[in-house]
């Protein structure tokens, strides 16, 4: 576009060179035709612009991560893990402005350890339905955001459907020094989820400087047969009898983000508010197989290996503040309670988390950013990371406390480097028979590690 | 274009004097510049609005092509820099879900 707008503006300061040099005169209708000409030109050029509805954007993400690991009961011989692991991780995104009103977002994406493939962590087909492609499983790609949003003209309502970008929330978007990349807090879910969305935008009742939105998300979990769409799933209880699930069961969300920009001692403050709800959410276990796992009656389902019903409820609050003292410092905390319900089994569990970021960007230095993290769970914590390349379990270990050091700088336009170590150790906990979700801290666990990624965003 | 066929209109039989016709060729070269930003008006707002905003500050329209640009063809959600106003790049990914403040 702009070398076409060149051309055609060195084309005229030719022609008025051309004319001034031999003096030929033009008539007002060579005039005419010219500018008629170069008025098709550009009608030309804007049809071919209002057709280009598709944008395309990425990121590729190159890391090395060294994870040393020692895990067992204390007093005994410990288990140790050392893994040197390159990984890779491309997303493809292709938005479309399908009319003024519509949008389409989508985003194809793989991540893989170098030379290794057809990996398979998820448990559950929920859990690889919110991974994505973050499960390190290969090459093959898959859709982590395929979503619409329509907009209304008279309102500041937006209503989305689809595979949404929920994952890779607040602050995670801090450690590169990039602003906000995905919508749930990062200490509420952290994992790709589908459903509707109806998002309200208050601020134009607000003060200037002030914003206020409101997001409501219905993301209902299917329970379709894995084999026969036409089916129910279905199960076994511990006595051998079949059961149906649900074919759907409900879960809906509610995030409500104030902000405040330029106040005079920080640059922006943001307060999220979020919740979450599921009702009788069917977990189909550890082993892969639904058909095979049966629902806990009685608790006598080794650890691991059962499915369940699960009823919970979640807040999550956030609190940022961004270039405080408009000096580049940010801090933000971020804080999680799960009110968790297993009927078949008759556990009721609470817990509760928190993570605080704090970090210094130095805009006379290249815009490096050094910053820390610090973690800390509780014995039944527990939280949906599944949206997430690092290789220590630093966000999602129950009874839990950790720090991460880090540094990022944008090397050069569109490439960011980031150096890192973390340290997590996991007290043993009271393991909690049958339910897989909760049977990692039985042990003490010390992991360690220490990575080095480049990104580029294009 | 009616401005073209109005003036021609009522032109002289034997054609535009000279000076006419750089009025003419500076008109056309005008419009011509000009298009591009009436076709990117929303982008050139936008990008005007948010330097206001952000820095207090008023693009000389010299500048304004390059900071539009620069502010959409940059890093999703990174800071881009036009002079001593940092603003944020406003090229989007959907990564916000009903688009994000």
């Amino acid at each position: 576009m702009l070398k076409l707008l060149i051309g055609i503006l060195l084309a005229g300061f030719l022609s008025v060179s051309s004319f001034a040099a031999t003096n030929i005169p033009l008539t007002d209708q060579q005039l005419v035709d010219k500018a008629q000409k170069l008025s098709q030109r550009l009608d030309e050029l804007e049809v071919q612009k209002a057709l280009n509805k598709v944008a395309l954007s990425g990121t590729l993400i190159n890391r090395y991560e060294l994870l040393d690991s020692t895990n067992g009961v204390p007093g005994t011989p410990e288990n140790r893990n050392s893994i040197r692991a390159p990984i890779s991780y491309l997303a493809l995104n292709a938005d479309a402005n399908v009319s003024k009103n519509i949008k389409v977002y989508s985003t194809l994406a793989f991540s893989k350890f170098w030379q290794q493939e057809n990996r398979y962590e998820s448990y559950s087909s929920y859990s690889a339905s919110e991974t994505g492609s973050f499960g390190l499983g290969g090459s093959v790609a898959r859709f982590d955001r395929a979503y619409a949003t329509y907009s209304f003209d008279r309102l500041p309502l937006t209503i989305a459907a689809g595979r949404m970008a929920t994952n890779n929330g607040e602050p995670i978007n801090q450690l590169d020094g990039l602003a906000r990349i995905g919508t749930y807090p990062r200490l509420a879910y952290n994992g790709i989820f589908d459903g509707i969305a109806v998002i309200y935008d208050f601020s134009r009742y607000l003060k200037k400087n002030n914003t206020f939105v409101l997001r409501a998300f219905m993301t209902p979990y299917s329970n379709v047969s894995m084999t026969n769409r036409t089916l129910q799933e279905s199960d076994v209880d511990n006595n051998g009898n079949g059961v149906t699930v649900n074919s759907s069961t409900p879960q809906w969300a509610l995030l409500g983000e104030y902000t405040r920009n330029k106040s005079s001692w920080l640059e922006k403050l943001t307060f999220d508010f979020f919740m979450y709800n599921y009702y009788s959410f069917y977990n189909d276990g550890n082993t892969g197989s639904q058909q095979s796992s049966p629902i806990l009656t009685g608790g006598n389902v080794p650890p691991g290996n059962g499915s369940y019903n699960e009823t919970a409820r979640a807040e999550s609050l956030y609190l940022g503040l961004e270039n405080l003292g408009y000096i580049g410092l940010n801090f933000d905390v971020n804080a999680l309670f799960v009110h968790s319900s297993f009927p078949d089994v008759g556990y009721v569990l609470q817990s509760a988390a928190y993570l605080i970021n704090l970090n210094q960007q130095f805009e006379s230095y290249h815009n490096l950013i050094i910053g820390g993290e610090y973690i800390h769970t509780d014995a039944n914590y527990y939280l949906d990371e599944y949206a997430a390349l690092n290789l220590i379990p630093f966000y999602q270990s129950a009874n839990s406390h950790g720090y991460h050091i880090y540094a990022s700088m944008p090397v050069v336009n569109h490439l960011i480097v980031r150096l890192g170590m973390y340290h997590l150790h996991t007290d043993p906990a009271i393991s909690i028979a049958g339910l897989s979700q909760y049977v990692s801290a039985t042990n003490e666990t010390n992991s360690q590690a220490f990575y080095a990624q480049a990104r580029i965003d294009f | 274009m009616n401005l073209f066929l109005r003036r021609d209109h009522g032109a002289h039989s034997n054609g535009l004097v000279r000076q006419e016709r750089f009025s003419y060729l500076l008109f056309i070269l005008l419009a011509l510049a000009l298009t591009p930003m009436v076709a990117k008006a929303g982008k050139v707002d936008d990008v005007r609005k948010t330097v206001k905003e952000a820095c207090n500050l008023d693009i000389k329209e010299e500048d304004l092509m390059d900071a539009v640009v620069k502010v959409y063809d940059c890093n999703p959600n990174s800071k881009v820099k036009l002079g001593d106003c940092a603003v944020k790049c406003m090229k989007t990914t959907g990564a916000i879900v009903g688009g994000g403040k």
